[in-house]
């Protein structure tokens, strides 16, 4: 079990709600990634649509707690009242702030993103800002009252993984008293684990299991490889070395080691 | 009197509620969250508050999302 905000859980793995085949596919890919905590958004919606009906009665059944996010938002502005808005509707202060700094490489601006999570703060949220690898960033959102960082591994739905360990290390060499968690980038079962490797503390991720040729299959794996990951860092990673060190004793070898040698 | 919801023009006869404008426009058993003019209105007071002229109306509904 580990707190997140206010909450105990077990599962180390965020996970979103976009981009899968079906909704059972989504559903089931829920289910089989063990994730209690799930993203979703707040788009238009026409009259004749109601598409968002069906889509929440499957998101209830799952009984995540629920992360609304901010995405598409490009203002503070924009980003607060989508927040304001969440918090009506899904009854949480959890927000996902988002704000877009660029619509190619969808970096997040990190002016905005502050500004808008002092207010939010100061509103009673709980901001989950998702912002890049930038220390500074990351110290004047904790500033900001954030308990929470989301770097980036890479821009999101890339899948490039980890592109700036060295970043990453120190943030969370430098905040240790945050929870930290890799937003965005995550392609491989294998990225995910290296995060929690590195002392993180969960990974949020979507696109890697949506697309996947078998999304709940690939769910299933990331599940195994943050709680790989996780477990490694608690037990204490070795250090790694320049040279070559034996594994086997060296003492006691058999004779024509030592014949060799004359 | 001309309102815009969701980026579209409409044209509206007379004063209404929040309430009344969703259920007009077939929102009835929705589950969605409303602004007027780049702010949040509670639902709670989708009855109490009344649209004005020129109002911006944005009505947005859970979907999938990173």
């Amino acid at each position: 079990m580990w707190t997140l905000a206010d909450r105990k859980i077990e599962s180390r793995l965020l996970i979103g709600t976009a981009r899968y085949p079906s909704p059972q596919v989504l559903h089931d890919s829920i289910a089989a990634s063990g994730s209690q905590v799930i993203t979703v958004s707040l788009r238009r919606e026409s009259a004749q649509e109601n598409s968002s009906k069906r889509f929440w009665g499957y998101l209830s059944e799952s009984g995540a707690h629920i992360l609304p996010n901010t995405a598409g938002c490009h203002s503070v502005k924009e980003a607060v009242v989508t927040a304001h808005m969440a918090r009506d509707i899904f009854n949480t202060n959890w927000i996902k702030l988002e704000v877009i700094g660029n619509d190619d490489t969808l970096q997040p601006d990190p002016f905005a993103t502050v500004e808008a999570a002092r207010i939010l703060v100061s509103e009673g949220f709980e901001v989950f800002p998702y912002t890049t690898d930038d220390l500074i960033v990351a110290e004047k959102l904790r500033d900001a009252g954030c308990r929470i960082i989301m770097p980036w591994g890479a821009p999101i739905g890339s899948g490039q993984g980890l592109r700036n360990i060295e970043a990453l290390k120190t943030m969370r060499k430098r905040l240790p008293e945050l929870t930290l968690i890799v937003d965005a980038g995550i392609g491989a079962p294998s990225h995910a684990s290296h995060a929690l490797e590195l002392g993180f503390d969960a990974v949020l991720l979507n696109t890697a299991v949506a697309l996947a040729r078998d999304p709940v299959g690939m769910a299933r794996a990331f599940q195994y490889a943050v709680s790989a990951g996780r477990t490694a860092y608690e037990s204490g990673l070795m250090q790694a070395s320049s040279r070559a060190q034996a594994s086997s004793p060296t003492v006691g070898l058999p004779f024509w080691h030592h014949e060799q040698n004359l | 009197m001309q309102i815009t919801i969701n980026g579209t023009a409409t044209t509206l006869d007379q004063p209404v509620s929040i309430q009344d404008l969703l259920h007009r426009l077939g929102y009835l058993d929705h589950f969605v969250a409303v602004a007027v003019n780049q702010s949040c209105v509670l639902r709670r007071d989708f009855g109490l508050q009344f649209i004005k002229a020129d109002d911006q109306i944005e009505i947005l509904a859970p979907m999938a999302g990173g």
